[in-house]
């Protein structure tokens, strides 16, 4: 691969790759690494993709992954509770688009996942499946699970 | 309010140009390179319990005014973009100091602590047995020559060995006091509910890291921090400053509205409300049927909560609460009032055919279609 086709796939890529790393980590450092080592490892990975779908799902399933990594990691055990949201990289242009953009990133860090993978990305249930590595059922659940927690936080209970 | 709201913010998140350019340099190397964590610009040291022995860092309250009538007046302090546009210094923290210094007792027999950046001691700190707040000093090693007006960091808190949650998705913040250079206050706040509740002095180990020092809130940091700074104290909860309402708290309700007050105290009101199931049932039929914009289309249900005046009070940002009847509750800025107003509105609407509900808060005027409204007697 040389040096023009790695620009063409990251550049085809990486808002998308970033976007899901920030989704988990909530920080630009931890997302940006993240993004980093995953088009690293696709760039020493010798795969011929079908087409652009599949090559972006290895990609956000390989960022999904080294998601997963950093968050078994010493530092974040330690931290990973307290790890406020990355202000500095968000804007809103409402108060409504603040309101949700918080209540989807207070979730768990499992539960941004998908939800971003099912409404940002649009990916099918069984396709959501496959990035991160659990059954359809599982999936189900958590986005049943995410829900029922962003109703709790946007409309059962006070206005904040 | 809904998905698309999250979409339009992810829409505008995109990794920075020195990422694309540290990714092309290290796609042709043969050896792997170890990408640094931006991070840690130090390595992450077990908890430092040193004496403070840093050049120009006197933690020593700079300001005659104690640490929570600083915070107090910090929430009366604005800074401007290059617009010329008006902000709080802080937007992040909207407790009520004002209410809360009275009762807070200052920490006399704690060391400041230190990173190799930071510097900083607990002045004060409120407990009510639930509530714990703690005002902090805080000033950077290196004189503040990077002209930071605002720090951030992440708080973890222990009581009693006991890991706690954090409450406020923001962590710790401090701003630079007013007409100092290298003097900061700051405050976290945690809520310990149930049997987390404090009953007695308790030892308290309150860890700070990550700490990113910016010249305003928005603003680039001027100086990351990674390693912790570890401070220990004792608190002694002041019990009677809670108006505990009981496990299961009060309740007013109305066709199915309802609204709930579990404590009442100087630094919050931690309640509850809530509406009819069937309001839940046709949101998530819309959603489930794959109507993206379903809270566009259902009635969208609100709680506000209003004192004996008619005056709007306030949600305080804060993760919810677990509460012991399984409920989640959120904050609010505390009242003295004797009965409450709760109006229901509908968010998908500024009015409808039964009027609006109409109220001043932190983002400016707001107004939601009129669904219906009752009393909840706080004396009974």
């Amino acid at each position: 691969m040389n040096d023009v086709q790695m620009a063409l796939i990251y550049d085809k890529y990486s808002s998308a790759v970033y976007r899901a790393a920030f989704a988990y980590c909530r920080n630009a450092a931890d997302a940006e690494d993240i993004t980093q080592e995953t088009f690293i490892k696709r760039f020493r990975t010798d795969i011929d993709f079908p087409d652009d779908k599949a090559e972006k799902a290895w990609l956000m399933k390989v960022a999904a992954n080294k998601c997963k990594d950093l968050f078994r990691s010493a530092r974040y055990r330690y931290f990973y509770n307290s790890v406020p949201l990355d202000e500095a990289n968000l804007v809103y242009e409402s108060p409504e688009e603040s309101t949700v953009y918080h209540a989807v990133m207070e979730l768990p860090p499992k539960y941004r996942l998908v939800i971003h993978l099912y409404y940002y990305e649009g990916y099918s249930v069984t396709e959501t499946a496959k990035i991160i590595g659990r059954s359809e059922t599982a999936v189900q659940t958590q986005l049943y699970r995410a829900r029922k927690l962003l109703k709790e936080a946007l409309g059962k209970g006070m206005y904040l | 309010m809904n998905m698309s709201d999250y979409r339009k913010v992810t829409d505008r998140i995109y990794p920075s140009d020195k990422c694309r350019e540290e990714v092309m340099n290290m796609r042709s190397d043969n050896k792997r390179k170890k990408i640094k964590h931006r991070h840690t610009g130090k390595a992450v040291a077990a908890i430092a319990v040193a004496v403070v022995a840093a050049c120009g860092g006197t933690v020593a309250a700079a300001a005659k005014l104690g640490a929570f009538e600083r915070l107090s007046l910090k929430n009366t302090r604005t800074v401007t973009n290059t617009a010329g546009d008006e902000f709080p210094i802080d937007k992040f923290d909207k407790n009520d100091y004002a209410s809360i210094a009275p009762a807070a007792v200052d920490v006399d027999d704690t060391e400041p602590q230190t990173n190799e950046d930071i510097t900083i001691s607990i002045e004060s700190v409120y407990c009510d047995g639930q509530e714990l707040i703690f005002a902090l000093n805080g000033s950077l090693n290196n004189g503040n020559s990077v002209g930071a007006g605002y720090i951030s960091c992440r708080a973890t808190l222990y009581v009693n060995g006991k890991y706690q949650e954090p409450i406020n998705p923001y962590g710790c913040s401090f701003v630079i006091d007013e007409d100092e250079e290298n003097s900061f206050t700051g405050s976290v706040t945690y809520i310990l509910t149930g049997k987390n509740k404090i009953t007695e002095t308790s030892d308290i180990e309150l860890n700070l890291a990550g700490f990113n020092a910016r010249e305003k809130y928005w603003t680039d940091p001027l100086l990351e921090s990674e390693a912790p700074v570890s401070l220990r104290t004792q608190v002694k909860p002041n019990l009677s400053l809670v108006r505990d309402f009981g496990e299961n708290g009060i309740t007013a309700e109305k066709d199915g509205f309802y609204f709930t007050v579990y404590s009442i105290s100087p630094a919050m009101m931690l309640c509850h409300g809530g509406y009819p199931e069937s309001y839940d049932i046709a949101m998530q039929e819309e959603i489930e049927n794959g109507t993206e914009d379903g809270y566009c289309h259902a009635v969208h249900p609100l709680v506000f909560v209003f004192d004996e005046d008619g005056n709007y009070i306030e949600g305080l940002p804060m993760n919810p609460i677990d509460m012991p009847d399984g409920e989640l509750a959120s904050a609010c800025v505390s009242t003295d009032s004797k009965t409450l107003t709760i109006k229901v509105g509908d968010k998908n609407c500024q009015s409808n055919e039964n009027g609006s509900i109409e109220f001043d808060d932190q983002y400016g005027h707001q107004s939601f279609g009129y669904i219906t409204e009752f009393t909840l007697d706080l004396d009974e």
